[in-house]
């Protein structure tokens, strides 16, 4: 299997666990097997696979993303780069994760989930602006 | 999983991670970094490569290295540098066998 494969079959694994878990929680609470007096289990459940999935991603992205370039000017920026969104990105999916599992009631949590997320691409943006000016 | 926690567990290793941290670094760079033979430093990066913990490449004449750590490995690599985990100090490898010791 070639790494875009690999690829392929991770990010379409990612899209049935999105998909399934929640389905699942359906078909449980359907046959007793789970409660929900919220009415809201299937949503709270796709929101906290969505927010580990983001910090899985996040995970592996420095391992996945850095490549060694002899033509680049400046690998150890670019590295810091890398490095730095796969940490913010770990963090911002795990607490978008927590978010969705404590915060009730559920629009609320849908509210304050994107939070974790947003700053993350702030924090990144900004840290890439920062390096690029950075004197080498 | 354990094999990562082999190749964080000696120092000389987790020094070579920190130093690829800052950027990509050729063999010889990272040799003269190093008060350790040639063969015994070719032993720690053949570690650090089982462990999927660097790459290397070739470019012309040199071996480069980059680190390939996920962020919890690096996590983990930080752990064991706070504790001073220093198990690895009776197992350092040995390098390989010179042509003189093969025949």
């Amino acid at each position: 299997m070639t790494d875009k494969q690999k690829q392929l079959a991770w990010g379409l694994a990612g899209a049935a666990v999105l998909i399934l878990l929640p389905l699942a929680v359906i078909a449980l609470r359907r046959w007793g097997l789970v409660e929900d007096p919220g009415h809201d289990l299937p949503g709270r459940v796709y929101g906290v696979a969505a927010g580990l999935i983001i910090a899985a991603y996040g995970n592996i992205a420095p391992r996945k993303l850095v490549r060694y370039d002899p033509g680049s000017p400046r690998p150890a920026r670019r590295q810091a780069a890398i490095r730095f969104s796969g940490r913010v990105f770990v963090l911002a999916g795990l607490a978008n994760a927590a978010i969705w599992a404590t915060i009730t009631p559920i629009d609320t949590a849908a509210l304050l989930s994107m939070v974790p997320l947003v700053l993350a691409l702030l924090l990144v943006f900004h840290r890439c602006a920062r390096l690029r000016t950075e004197r080498a | 999983m354990s094999s990562v926690f082999k190749a964080l567990a000696d120092p000389i290793r987790r020094q070579v991670l920190a130093y690829l941290r800052e950027r990509p670094l050729s063999a010889g760079e990272l040799a003269e970094r190093f008060d350790v033979s040639k063969p015994t430093m070719s032993a720690h990066f053949s570690v650090l490569r089982e462990a999927g913990l660097i790459d290397a490449s070739k470019h012309g004449k040199s071996i480069v290295y980059r680190l390939k750590m996920s962020v919890l490995e690096e996590a983990l690599m930080e752990l064991a540098q706070a504790v001073g985990l220093d198990m690895a100090r009776t197992e350092t490898p040995a390098p390989p066998p010179t042509k003189e010791e093969k025949t």
